[in-house]
């Protein structure tokens, strides 16, 4: 069990490096991963060569330590031991954070079933160019409407190049339209 | 409809945030604005201008010379003419040296690509020699953004599906990323001051773009990426579908001053951000 949270915890730290990357040359990482069901301390070598080490705490901290996907309630309690799955890594989400120059980045990891089912990063930041990219550049995922899009502000359409015969039944078409007039 | 599924709970909607950033949408899609597309290089390009200036006469003389540009764009690079710069230089008969700005540029970017990328974006990579094309149009988009702003005002310019943005207002620009199951909707939206969203997918023209060397791209069905720059987007949205899903997650995720979201064949949303 021990040495699965390590593994993981090595893995995050891993793509917390991998975030970390524009500013690994210029000094060393620190990051503190939170794992529910750990203990100990785990180091990674991130291929970068700057050094980065992960703090585990057994403890589950509300926020950054999230209950398995099977768990609708929402609440942050820790997968329980028997959760493991023989092989595979203890079902969870763990986050890893760590300071850049411009700002705090987290990492969280999601393992379902044993297997790592999602990757995604965060972060906060004072500077406004990275704070842009980061919050307000972050996509938003919704299905939205035609309808809807214009009362949502939509401007302009990102989508994949089609022709002009496709273009004429497209909503970046419609929002054309109605700029126009 | 494509399904969200792999973002961890935690990192969608933060209310108070989301409510904050639709009310600035909003206010931004309350302010004058003017809209105009005409069709260049086989594809529409919209020009957008926000802003009190929006239906001043002289705004219409910069748009006019923003369209300008690109039909001066197309007839330099495009390799549907047999007498633009860029076949002239195909065939040996100009020397990059003396070939016009737009050329000389475009040839240099595919350079930088194709080493950022580690040879995925390989405008060397056809079978026929040097072909700028997939970088032609985002680098074109770029040029018209900066004709734009001349206008003292928020200006956007979209075409072929990559969108670059500016804001002088301070209120951002809302760009919806299309669905590719399902034209008529949206998968989701980014609110930009300054920078672009770039698409590329089989959806629209199927599968087009092609593994250097190889067949058609297919390991992944869309990607959208928002960078500051419009090239940049540009560029990793078309390595990303050359890379595949697997390829294109590892590769994005450690892209500084990047986001976006992917679209797995089987439907499967990915989204990420990176400072």
């Amino acid at each position: 069990m021990r040495r699965i949270v390590l593994s993981t915890l090595a893995t995050v730290s891993g793509l917390v490096a991998l975030f970390s990357y524009p500013t690994s040359l210029d000094r060393p990482l620190t990051s503190d991963a939170t794992a529910g069901t750990a203990s100990g301390t785990s180091t990674a070598e991130p291929t970068s060569g700057a050094s980065a080490t992960a703090d585990a705490t057994p403890s589950p901290t509300a926020g950054t330590t999230t209950a398995p996907a099977d768990d609708t309630s929402g609440t942050t309690t820790a997968p329980a031991e028997g959760t493991t799955t023989d092989g595979g890594l203890a079902d969870g989400t763990y986050t890893a954070s760590t300071t850049m120059r411009y700002g705090a980045v987290s990492v969280t990891v999601t393992v379902s079933g044993g297997a790592v089912t999602g990757v995604s990063g965060t972060q906060s930041s004072n500077d406004p160019k990275s704070e842009q990219i980061a919050a307000g550049a972050m996509p938003t995922l919704d299905q939205e409407a035609v309808a809807a899009a214009g009362d949502a502000g939509i401007a302009m359409v990102s989508h994949a190049t089609y022709t002009s015969q496709a273009y004429a039944q497209s909503l970046q078409a419609a929002l054309d339209q109605a700029a126009q007039a | 409809m494509s399904t969200a599924t792999d973002v961890p709970l935690a990192l969608l909607a933060d209310d108070a945030r989301r409510e904050e950033a639709d009310a600035l949408a909003r206010r931004a899609a309350d302010l004058p604005a003017r809209g105009w597309v005409e069709h260049r290089m086989a594809m529409p390009w919209s020009l957008r201008v926000r802003g009190r200036h929006a239906h001043d006469e002289d705004t219409a003389q910069v748009v006019a010379r923003a369209y300008a540009l690109v039909a001066e764009i197309d007839e330099q690079l495009s390799p549907f003419r047999p007498d633009s710069a860029l076949e002239r230089y195909r065939r040996g008969e100009l020397a990059l040296a003396d070939a016009p700005r737009s050329l000389r540029q475009v040839h240099r970017r595919c350079l930088l690509a194709r080493e950022e990328t580690d040879g995925a974006f390989d405008a060397w990579g056809w079978r026929d020699g040097f072909d700028p094309t997939g970088l032609t149009k985002g680098w074109a988009v770029a040029q018209v953004l900066d004709v734009l702003a001349e206008v003292d005002g928020d200006v956007a310019v979209g075409a072929g599906g990559d969108v670059a943005v500016l804001s002088r207002t301070g209120l951002p620009w809302r760009v919806g990323v299309e669905d590719p199951e399902d034209r008529s909707r949206l998968l989701g939206h980014v609110d930009l001051r300054d920078g672009a969203v770039a698409t590329s997918g089989t959806a629209a023209r199927g599968e087009h773009v092609r593994v250097p060397g190889g067949g058609a791209a297919t390991g992944l069905r869309q990607a959208t990426v928002v960078a500051s720059s419009v090239v940049r987007a540009d560029v990793w949205a078309t390595t990303a579908l050359v890379l595949g899903a697997v390829r294109a997650r590892g590769r994005l995720h450690a892209l500084p001053g990047t986001s976006g979201l992917l679209v797995e064949p089987g439907g499967t949303v990915h989204r990420w951000a990176t400072p």
